[in-house]
């Protein structure tokens, strides 16, 4: 097992920060917004991604929230024509509808490490921000347990971590990620569904060489 | 005895209930559907009558498919269902071609296109429960048991009401006899079913042979989506009045 | 503090400024949507069962849901339900998919793009509970403030909240779709036999001759008669149909007759003509429980079936043995429910409802084996007998926009009209409406939709609760997700087909987006607009059903260790007593004469006849698994039927020039349709019959939309003053009386 590298402090900070970005846009989002890209942008470096695109688009939205909210909403909740890009691995996975297999099987990853939905969060399992959310907290477990010296655990969460990316993430990244482009008005969720795609596909790669 | 099921097409009401939840709850590739209901109209203005069937794999006791398949993928289990094993099917279609009852279906959208058709339930049945189609049906059109107590059942409704039944019991005999056997108020060609005599039909010539032209003007209502008459046609949702079978006459 | 400069290493910067940093940005602990399962209170359901009841339609069939990992795997009936008895129709096992469906309302939103209309982009955005309410509440509140309660109009289905919502802001404007379904079977059932409404219940299973004019019930896939029909015809039961169309029901009968459209009132006439002439009736029941023979019988004195047969289009004598044959045989019934031909869908309706109560009477099938039966429920406690609040105010008692309140013999029944509220919204006349509150009603359902777009156009706010982005949905400014009925609980009271009281335990989903129930969401609209007295301390479903657990002498849990079901089968203790004023069936309807209209039906017309080029009667038909919105976006049903068809006799069609598949323009004087054309041996060539369901324009709707054509478009609204004119105590919306063309596109 190759010893903890700087992509294992990166992963944690790029899941959760993706999965800010998927949140509904709030004023405290676009507040925070310069922050977020920085972050994101720092923690991607080294590994290729068209982030920068991400970058251009925020600038594009030019703090216009509520132009943000409506193409959230046209394309992850309700919207002219239906839902264009609901971001559920059901969807695309198990025939269309909500709460399919694939939800269970995210459910009962989060179930196995001890985890749940939050009732407050109004969210189905297989939504993508949490399943980002998910491997946001493997990776950071992971990494406090091999900052603690305790390398089963840092091991265990690693697979966890491949085994969820594969079963649960990648099988429907890109088919996602090809309906937003297909019905975005505005730059920042193509971009941003890109990145996710990528970032994927590259922490998979990683996963599987590092174990 | 083998499991089976007694079909009594009088008391169908063409809800489609069984194969929404089959589909629904077995999951077949694509939009394939393992049942349909086949809608059928006969007769002219004012003098008109519609019968309804269901249609899905016959689960015969000698199947032709099996016979037919030259990788052992198909075979009939004891208690009755006809299944196959996907990852033996080489594609090759023969089974197919020798089911006069134009069961088999293919995916072709998947890389390796493979044959799929209704399997009676029987992983259900093996957990002791009914099948979909047979727990769904609101009306009381489907009933499960002991093959020679539905026969005895379907004899005792013909006794009992003959102007509403045709004297015979589908499947009793035909092509050897059949797990999914039918009772029908007008003759089973008119609802589609083929006309066989009691040989298996094992030889795959024979197969090619048998197909039954109702001689009434068929509108093949509900699902077409598993189903196809033409081997060498892809099998898509159709609309419900765009199906006709030829009439024998005119 | 760590060496910083300019420079640090990228490794010190993500340990210091990645992780912990960022959940500056997050809350509670860094996780937004994942808790620890020791925290979190159950969100998801757990393993096993829930006992509920489908709410698709009036039924109510008790089912048993089934749960894994959180989610409902599929839905069976509930054997002890006396409705369902183990299971449930196409439509019910259906609606698990409307549970999971994408398009589905999953948070409050408001429209961002002020212009309302068909087609056009309401620009929503998510917004909160919050927000959503208060917006709502200070809408309402604006103008019934500056135009009075009653130009708020509450759209939604009559029940317990409703009514106490639209009560409690003080308007009259309860709208509901009664007029388009059944009204013109209640005001006759009410006059002749329970002094309240219709009754739901038929024993169809013990009929031995099922005689019925219009009636689908098994091709509606209704869930226990079906199965009772079925039952009766091995039992040696015969049926018969009188339809223009040859339905499900038709295709199963002994006999189908093609009667011409808006007839069956002459059919039925005669048929009572001959019951009586011949002295076939039931004398023991007849002399015992009703009053009025012999006024009926010098009614229809010329009322022969010779006469009839000229105008129904069916011969003489086939008239004259079938009621023979109904009288004859015992037990007998007449089939009917709703949308039949005495359903609110000809002018002469309400007379036809008259006919089939008489029929029934005469035979002695009312509240006996075999017929019509008398629901039996129980006696549950009412919101004032739980809480204290003030009485509504007055206002509610005032003229409505629908003009409802003219119809003295339906009034009281509580049910609404569909027909007039365009015409009634547009003219201002008796005021005008500036609001309006939609909750499981569409637009798609109503007479002439296009013309009530043009109608909610001028209102200053629309706030929609639903489950599906319906059109409504497409034209509301503050949008409410409602729940599914998997997603409610309480106790559900048998309601059609309870031969003795039963109630039902509905245990909730929880729920899967951020739904929330129509009464949690009207107590907090109640609130805002400053009505919170109508709203006291711990009023709600969970108060209700706990004071109605009491008041049957049980508990949830009980209940739920029993099965899910409360209630004892008795055997049927036939009435002695009816609910009017001599307590017997009342055959000449006096409470109708009462009130100004004719006791005793008369011959009437339909109010259209073929003219010109108008030279086909218009049918509405529904497929076995359609039921409004709930069924028409399911991804698997759409399959066996992509849009919708006029329907044509083969030959007529032939003569025309028509073949399968042509498209068609079908006119009416409302609007016209385009459909293409589909062949039949099955139908009157006078006719055309077209599916319901179809034409969605919300493109909310990923499957349902841009399928097919909405007949209802053809069927023209009313003035409070045209409906008014017809005479009609049931206020029949005319759904059928309407005749087209149909020419090649």
């Amino acid at each position: 097992m190759s010893p903890w590298s700087e992509q294992d402090l990166a992963r944690p900070t790029i899941y959760q920060a993706l999965a800010q970005g998927l949140a509904y846009p709030s004023d405290e989002f676009m507040a925070r917004a310069q922050d977020w890209q920085a972050r994101l942008v720092e923690a991607l470096e080294g590994v290729v991604l068209p982030v920068a695109q991400v970058t251009e688009a925020l600038q594009a939205v030019n703090g216009d929230l509520q132009a943000l909210q409506v193409e959230h909403t046209r394309l992850f909740i309700n919207g002219v024509p239906h839902v264009l890009a609901p971001p559920y691995a059901s969807v695309y996975i198990d025939g269309g509808q909500l709460f399919g297999r694939p939800a269970a099987r995210a459910l009962r990853a989060y179930q196995q490490a001890g985890l749940t939905l939050s009732a407050a969060a109004h969210a189905l399992p297989d939504h993508l921000a949490v399943e980002l959310e998910f491997m946001f907290y493997l990776g950071r477990e992971g990494l406090e347990a091999s900052e603690q010296g305790d390398v089963a655990q840092a091991d265990l969460m690693r697979r966890r971590s491949a085994e969820f990316l594969s079963e649960c993430l990648l099988p429907w990244a890109p088919a996602w990620r090809q309906r937003v482009e297909e019905s975005a008005q505005l730059a920042f969720y193509p971009a941003l569904a890109r990145v996710i795609e990528t970032w994927l596909s590259a922490d998979s790669q990683f996963l599987a060489n590092a174990t | 005895m083998t499991q089976a099921v007694l079909v009594d097409t009088i008391l169908c009401l063409a809800c489609n209930a069984c194969s929404t939840e089959c589909r629904f709850e077995n999951q077949p590739p694509e939009e394939l559907f393992y049942t349909r209901i086949d809608q059928i109209e006969m007769g002219e203005f004012p003098a008109v009558r519609a019968e309804y069937i269901k249609r899905q794999c016959m689960h015969c006791d000698h199947p032709a498919c099996v016979s037919a398949c030259p990788v052992h993928a198909l075979h009939k289990l004891p208690s009755g269902p006809v299944v196959y094993e996907a990852n033996r099917c080489i594609g090759c279609r023969y089974c197919m071609l020798a089911c006069p009852f134009n069961i088999p279906m293919i995916n072709f959208d998947a890389n390796f296109p493979v044959i799929t058709k209704c399997t009676f339930c029987d992983d259900r049945q093996a957990a002791g429960e009914l099948p979909v189609c047979v727990r769904t049906c609101p009306f009381g059109a489907l009933k499960m048991g002991e093959r020679d107590e539905l026969i005895a059942e379907a004899q005792t409704r013909i006794a009992r009401s003959p102007d509403r039944y045709v004297n015979h019991i589908y499947g009793l005999h035909e092509a050897g006899g059949t797990s999914w056997l039918y009772l029908s108020s007008v003759p089973f060609t008119d609802l589609g079913l083929p006309d066989l005599g009691p040989e298996a039909v094992s030889a795959l010539s024979d197969g090619v042979a048998m197909y039954g032209t109702p001689s009434a003007l068929v509108t093949v209502g509900a699902v077409l989506a598993g189903v196809y008459w033409v081997t060498k046609r892809r099998m898509q949702a159709t609309d419900v009045s765009t199906e006709h079978n030829k009439k024998e006459s005119e | 503090m760590s060496d910083h400069g300019m420079q640090l290493s990228r490794r010190q910067f993500l340990k210091l400024g990645g992780v912990s940093a960022l959940s500056a940005l997050a809350l509670g602990g860094g996780l937004e949507y994942l808790t620890p399962i020791a925290q979190a209170s159950p969100l998801l359901a757990e393993d096993g069962r829930l006992y509920g009841t489908c709410g698709v339609c009036s039924m109510g069939c008790a089912y048993i849901a089934h749960l894994r990992d959180g989610r409902i795997t599929h839905v069976t009936g509930n054997p002890a339900d006396q409705t369902a008895e183990g299971f449930l129709c196409v439509k019910g096992y259906s609606s698990v998919r409307l549970l999971y469906d994408p398009d589905r309302l999953k948070y409050p939103m408001k429209r961002t793009n002020p212009e309302r209309g068909v087609g056009v982009d309401p620009g929503w955005v998510k917004i909160t509970w919050d927000e959503a309410l208060d917006l709502t509440a200070g809408n309402l509140k604006a103008v019934r403030d500056r135009y009075g309660p009653q130009a708020i109009a509450l759209v939604a289905r009559t029940q317990t909240w409703q009514k106490h919502f639209a009560q409690s802001i003080g308007t009259p404007n309860q709208i509901a779709h009664q007029n388009t379904c059944y009204t013109t079977h209640d005001v006759v059932w009410r006059a002749m036999v329970t002094g309240k409404g219709k009754t739901w219940t038929v024993d169809y299973e013990h009929s031995q001759y099922i005689l019925t004019f219009g009636w689908n019930g098994m091709g509606n896939s209704k869930n226990h008669w079906g199965r009772a029909v079925n039952q009766a015809l091995a039992n040696g039961a015969r049926l018969v149909v009188f339809d223009p169309r040859l339905s499900i029901t038709a295709s199963r009968a002994h006999e189908w007759i093609p009667i011409k459209p808006g007839t069956d009132l002459a059919a039925l006439l005669a048929m009572i003509h001959v019951i009586i002439d011949e002295d076939l009736y039931d004398h023991d029941f007849v002399d015992n429980y009703t009053t009025g023979l012999d006024e009926l019988k010098a009614h229809v004195q010329d009322y022969t079936p010779d006469w009839a047969a000229p105008i129904c289009e069916v011969p003489a004598e086939a008239l004259a043995r079938i009621a023979r044959e109904f009288a004859t045989t015992k037990p007998a019934v007449i089939a009917h429910h709703k949308r039949d031909a005495g359903g609110p869908n000809y002018a002469n309706s309400w007379r036809t409802a008259q006919c089939f109560v008489i029929m029934d009477a005469l035979v002695g099938s009312l509240d006996r084996p075999g017929g019509h039966i008398l629901d039996r429920q129980f006696k549950l406690p009412g919101l004032r007998d739980v809480w204290q609040f003030p009485d509504y105010s007055d206002t509610i008692k005032g003229p409505r926009i629908d003009g409802l309140d003219k119809y003295p013999v339906l009034k009281p029944l509580g049910k609404g009209s569909f027909s007039t509220l365009a015409e009634g919204i547009l003219s201002q006349s008796p005021y005008p409406v500036k609001a309006a509150f939609f909750w499981k009603h569409n637009i798609l359902s109503f007479p002439d939709p296009p013309r009530l777009v043009e109608a909610l156009k001028t209102l200053d706010f629309i706030a929609v609760s639903d489950v599906l982005p319906t059109e409504i949905v497409q034209l509301a400014d503050v949008v409410l997700p409602d729940n599914t009925f998997f997603e409610g609980s309480g106790l559900n009271q048998r309601q059609y087909h309870a031969m003795y009281p039963q109630v039902a335990l509905r245990e909730p989903l929880p729920p899967v987006h951020d739904t929330k129930s129509f009464a949690a969401v009207s107590f907090e609209i109640l609130k805002r607009m400053g009505l919170g007295e109508y709203v006291p301390e711990g009023m709600g479903g969970k108060g209700l059903m706990q004071a109605e657990l009491e008041a049957l002498g049980t508990a949830a849990d009980e209940i739920k260790a029993q099965g899910g079901m409360w209630g004892e089968a008795t055997p049927l203790k036939p009435k002695t007593e009816f609910g009017t004023a001599s307590g017997k069936i009342d055959l000449t309807a006096a409470l109708l004469e009462e009130n100004g209209y004719p006791g005793l039906p008369a011959w009437q017309p339909p109010r259209t006849e073929p003219h010109g080029d108008y030279a086909f009667h218009l049918l509405i038909w529904r497929r076995p698994w359609d039921r409004m919105t709930q069924t028409q976006n399911d991804p698997i049903v759409s399959g066996f039927c992509t849009e919708n068809r006029a329907l044509l006799n083969a030959g007529k069609a032939r003569e025309l020039g028509i073949a399968e598949g042509d498209e068609v323009w079908v006119e009416s004087i409302a609007n016209r349709i385009m459909l293409k054309a589909r062949l039949t041996e099955g139908i009157r060539p006078d006719c055309v019959a077209i599916e319901h369901g179809f034409g969605h324009w919300s493109t909310g709707l990923s499957i349902a939309y841009g399928r097919g054509a909405n007949e209802g478009d053809l069927i023209p609204a009313l003035t409070v003053e045209q409906q008014l004119a017809l005479g009609d105590p049931g206020m029949s919306a005319m759904m059928e009386d309407v005749m087209v063309k149909i020419y090649k596109v």
